[in-house]
């Protein structure tokens, strides 16, 4: 396991958390909104939306520890490996915050940048669900009662 | 926030009137046989309504719940696209913004999304075939 303070390496796998409303099902694949930057509300994505480190962790489903149980069975994990994200011109930084450890934010994918200029944003946050669709971790427990 | 951008005649479409089918024929989703609807508007819509039982914080990351007359918004669209023959949306959810957004995903990357922002507002974005993107501001009656 990884301290967060080391570097990021390429190699590495970064975690999201992805609702079950936008998650990946038999007939849809995962939504590009699940990349989406957060602009209103207690949560905004000042810095970038938010991934975890799976180096930092002692196990992977501990990013969602800080939810109730019954959220966390609404929410899957979808990670995506650093050089893909480098591959389409985004970086990671580290962004440390109390609670789980190895957190990280895509700067590029920022709310004040998407407000600005959504349509700029939409191809980007597609080829991140197009790499996460691929890559699923967790499948929300609750995925088989969703009918969209 | 930049205002989405607009028709040719600068005004916001009007989707009972002006918005037509032909976005959506474009990307191969107007009485299309070949294609498998993902659910049926009827889905949709009481979706939609689920949607009124939302709190804040439902996603358990802080996303707002959508305001009453946006979820009318999202209704009236919903019932606006049906009656245009549209084909069912793949995928409706609220946003952690708390806005609602329909999906349609279409042949390889095509996908074109509906971002319900108000009770007469709505945002179209469409990426195409050929990977550019189109945006206009739709107005919801």
């Amino acid at each position: 396991m990884k301290l967060e303070t080391e570097p990021i390496s390429d190699d590495e796998w970064l975690l999201r958390r992805v609702h079950i409303q936008m998650f990946r099902t038999d007939v849809t694949p995962l939504s590009p909104n699940a990349f989406r930057p957060v602009t209103k509300g207690t949560h905004v994505d000042n810095a970038g939306i938010s991934l975890f480190r799976e180096a930092c962790q002692q196990n992977s489903e501990d990013i969602l520890r800080l939810m109730s149980p019954e959220r966390q069975a609404d929410n899957g994990i979808v990670r995506l490996r650093v050089s893909d994200l480098k591959k389409i011109k985004l970086s990671v930084v580290a962004d440390p915050i109390s609670d789980i450890p190895g957190h990280v934010v895509i700067p590029e994918l920022n709310a004040q940048v998407y407000e600005n200029d959504k349509k700029s944003l939409l191809p980007v946050m597609a080829q991140l669900a197009e790499i996460g669709n691929d890559n699923i971790l967790r499948w929300p427990p609750n995925q088989r009662n969703c009918h969209i | 926030m930049s205002a989405p951008a607009r028709n040719t005649a600068g005004a916001a479409v009007d989707i009972t009137t002006d918005m037509g089918c032909k976005p959506f024929n474009e990307m191969g989703l107007l009485g299309s046989s070949s294609r498998v609807a993902m659910a049926s508007w009827k889905d949709c819509i009481e979706m939609l309504h689920s949607f009124r039982a939302l709190e804040d914080d439902w996603d358990g990351g802080g996303a707002l719940a959508p305001e009453a007359s946006l979820l009318d918004g999202a209704i009236n669209l919903a019932h606006s696209l049906r009656q245009n023959q549209i084909i069912p949306v793949d995928r409706v959810h609220v946003s952690a913004d708390g806005t609602v957004i329909f999906e349609w995903f279409g042949n390889g990357r095509a996908y074109l999304e509906i971002e319900v922002i108000g009770r007469h507002q709505a945002e179209k974005r469409e990426i195409l075939q050929d990977s550019s993107v189109t945006e206009e501001l739709i107005r919801i009656a």
